[in-house]
């Protein structure tokens, strides 16, 4: 058994313990190693990797793959070479226990989808929804850049922080009582993009070599497996990560023809594109929301995304927001005009 | 090849392909509605080659392109893969381009019906919209009638629905669909989508059972264009709503609930089914989403919404009960409801 501890601002504490160890279980103890802590008690995620027996006894079968009754939920997904089977107990309650097994190559696959389905879940059900955005801030204003994959957050982020900004998140942020909480993952690079030259960034020779070898397994098995190479936020940021901070601005990068700036959005519509945002991030959430709430249409699960809806409309009152059109080539001098224009004021 | 169909007069579908496929019914569901000559189709689907118009377009996760009244969306779900274009959202009248991409030419079984792609993806989210506009709810859904008054069967995949149908045929009940209806009110309107798979299970094997043998007659049976096809009622009024459950529990229930739960046990199954549909990963009405992300005035769910408060209201005004039917896999399902 190897247990890791994770506090994330004091808001979720989460532990996973393993049966056993194997090689791939780097990529999932990279992924939160910013927030571990030696020690917590009382985690209100318990996430268990290893061998279990699910307890399906007078459960309900939805669609032939979701086992479900009162505050209780098991299923099996896959993902091309990946399976994985997971059990979840308190569904409903603070304390959540979950059990994940899966066959080796599932163990890269399933942080990224049922772990953070999972924190998002809890982070939720405790009032701070989790969002998809990078965050910068500069004397105690912060600034959020919520986008979907592709379009600039994590540039944008990266060159403000080149101009002395703190740095939050590049992917995700914590809302909530009017700040934004950090939520820090490691970058995860796939080789073929030239970020070294984009970010502006120098590797360590271990990382070239590391995304060298890669770039040779995907060819050599003809573009079949390609892996990430994960960098820990740390070692390029170093000392300008900021755990939290007040929200002055909210932007939301979309990109399309024309460089843009739009601040006549009504909340409303701001609110949506923040909510529609996370939910196309999460399908493996929707897929066990959905059949856990055809059995419990009166459960807090099948209240889920309107309690969403909610939490970020609560959090992002009275802000000034924009919405920023980025063209599909993020130059240098799209990023000034967005800067000059917006952040400088 | 054009295919018309006119739906109960609330829709018209005007469907051009040229692909080449063995078997009808899988390809175009909606043949059950055929018609000779339809007047300004309010959906109109042309299927093959297209060279999508990406100029000033707005992009979502490289799979989305969008501006006003237009929707471009390149996908894949295990090994298919489609493109389509989307004309005029906004309007009355729809247009859609679609070509699929089979990677490979016996992508067993997709290369037998590829045209189904079309309808599964991209139709059924429309579709759905498009009635809802009209105060109607697409439902995923059986129902059976006698004397005019209907029993609704709904459950997701794995809960026997079609056996119940086929068990209730049995006990003197007419045919109105096995899978698709369309609520108006307290109406229930037929949309046999595969009337041609449902008529072979009731009338030759007289139980849902797809063994590898039954599959070879049921291809036999769909590709034989002369068979003669169950009869059909398009409306009566709904009078029982059951719910299927399938559960691990040894000892099978049967009880009474409330119709407003039964109501919302209703709505989440259609939301699943048009939601997620092959694999887990793939959210079908994403385009439709992806649509508000760019624009976000436009709210597409509140016709939705609107016709689902119209119909609970009209439920609860006509005398209507529901039950809810917990079963495990053994156990025999005609018994219990008769």
């Amino acid at each position: 058994m190897i247990s890791h501890f994770y506090n994330f601002h004091n808001i979720l504490k989460l532990q996973i313990t393993r049966q056993k160890k194997s090689i791939f279980d780097e990529f999932l103890n990279n992924t939160f190693s910013y927030y571990e802590v030696s020690d917590i008690s009382n985690p209100d995620l318990f996430v268990f990797i290893g061998d279990f027996k699910p307890d399906l006894k007078n459960c309900f079968i939805v669609d032939g793959r979701y086992y479900i009754k009162k505050d209780y939920i098991f299923y099996q997904n896959s993902y091309k070479y990946a399976h994985w089977k997971v059990e979840i107990k308190g569904l409903e309650s603070d304390k959540t226990n979950v059990s994940i097994n899966s066959n080796k190559v599932g163990r890269i696959v399933f942080p990224g989808e049922t772990i953070y389905s999972l924190i998002r879940y809890k982070l939720a059900l405790k009032g701070y929804p989790l969002i998809h955005g990078s965050g910068v801030g500069i004397n105690d204003k912060g600034y959020v850049f919520s986008a979907r994959g592709g379009t600039g957050k994590t540039i944008t982020a990266i060159n403000l922080v080149k101009r002395g900004f703190d740095y939050y998140s590049d992917d995700s942020l914590i809302l909530g009582e009017g700040k934004i909480f950090s939520f820090i993952v490691p970058f995860n690079l796939r080789f073929t993009y030239d970020v070294e030259k984009l970010l502006g960034i120098e590797f360590t020779n271990r990382t070239r070599c590391e995304l060298f070898w890669k770039k040779i397994l995907y060819y050599l098995t003809l573009k079949r497996i390609s892996l990430f190479t994960t960098i820990k936020a740390k070692d390029i940021f170093k000392e300008a990560i900021k755990e939290d901070g007040r929200i002055d601005k909210f932007f939301v990068l979309t990109q399309g023809p024309e460089f843009m700036i739009k601040d006549n959005l009504k909340k409303e519509e701001m609110v949506k594109k923040i909510f529609l945002n996370i939910w196309f991030e999460s399908p493996e959430l929707i897929a066990m929301q959905y059949a856990y709430s055809f059995v419990y249409p009166k459960s807090l699960v099948a209240n889920f995304w309107e309690n969403m809806n909610n939490l970020i409309s609560k959090n992002i009152d009275r802000l000034k927001y924009y919405e920023v059109i980025i063209p599909p080539k993020y130059t240098k001098d799209i990023f000034d005009r967005f800067f000059n224009q917006t952040i400088a004021k | 090849m054009i295919i018309n169909c006119n739906i109960h007069n609330l829709l018209k579908i005007r469907i051009k392909s040229s692909s080449h496929y063995l078997i009808k019914d899988l390809n175009f569901r909606y043949h059950y509605f055929q018609d000779k000559n339809i007047s300004n189709p309010d959906i109109f689907i042309k299927i093959g080659n297209f060279t999508p118009d990406l100029k000033d377009c707005f992009c979502l996760d490289r799979k989305f392109y969008i501006k006003k009244n237009y929707i471009y969306l390149k996908d894949n779900d295990k090994n298919l893969s489609w493109e389509a274009e989307i004309f005029d959202i906004e309007k009355d009248a729809i247009k859609i381009n679609f070509k699929h991409n089979l990677k490979n030419y016996f992508s067993f079984p997709w290369f037998l019906f590829p045209d189904l792609i079309m309808e599964l993806y991209i139709l059924q989210p429309i579709i759905e919209l498009k009635l809802a506009q009209k105060g109607l709810l697409l439902m995923h859904a059986g129902a059976v009638c006698k004397n005019n008054k209907a029993i609704l069967v709904a459950g997701r995949g794995g809960s026997r629905k079609t056996q119940c149908i086929i068990d209730l045929l049995n006990k003197d009940f007419s045919f109105i669909s096995d899978d698709m209806v369309v609520l108006d009110g307290a109406k229930v309107l037929s949309l046999p989508l595969s009337l041609g798979l449902f008529t072979f299970s009731y009338t030759r094997i007289k139980k849902e059972d797809m063994n590898f043998i039954n599959q070879i007659r049921l291809f036999h049976f769909l590709s034989n264009k002369n068979n003669k096809m169950l009869s059909v009622i398009d409306m009566a009024n709904l009078e029982k709503i059951f719910i299927l459950f399938s559960t691990t529990r040894t000892n099978p229930t049967i009880k009474d609930i409330n119709l407003k739960d039964a109501v919302e046990h209703l709505f989440w199954n259609q939301r699943m089914e048009s939601t997620s549909y092959v694999s887990y990963k793939y959210i079908i009405g994403g385009f439709l989403k992806a649509y508000e992300y760019i624009f976000p005035e436009i709210n597409f769910n509140e016709a939705l919404d609107m016709a689902r408060t119209k119909f609970l209201n009209e439920v609860e005004k006509n005398n209507i009960f529901a039950k809810s039917i917990e079963i495990s896999k053994k156990q025999d399902i005609a018994n219990l409801i008769c």
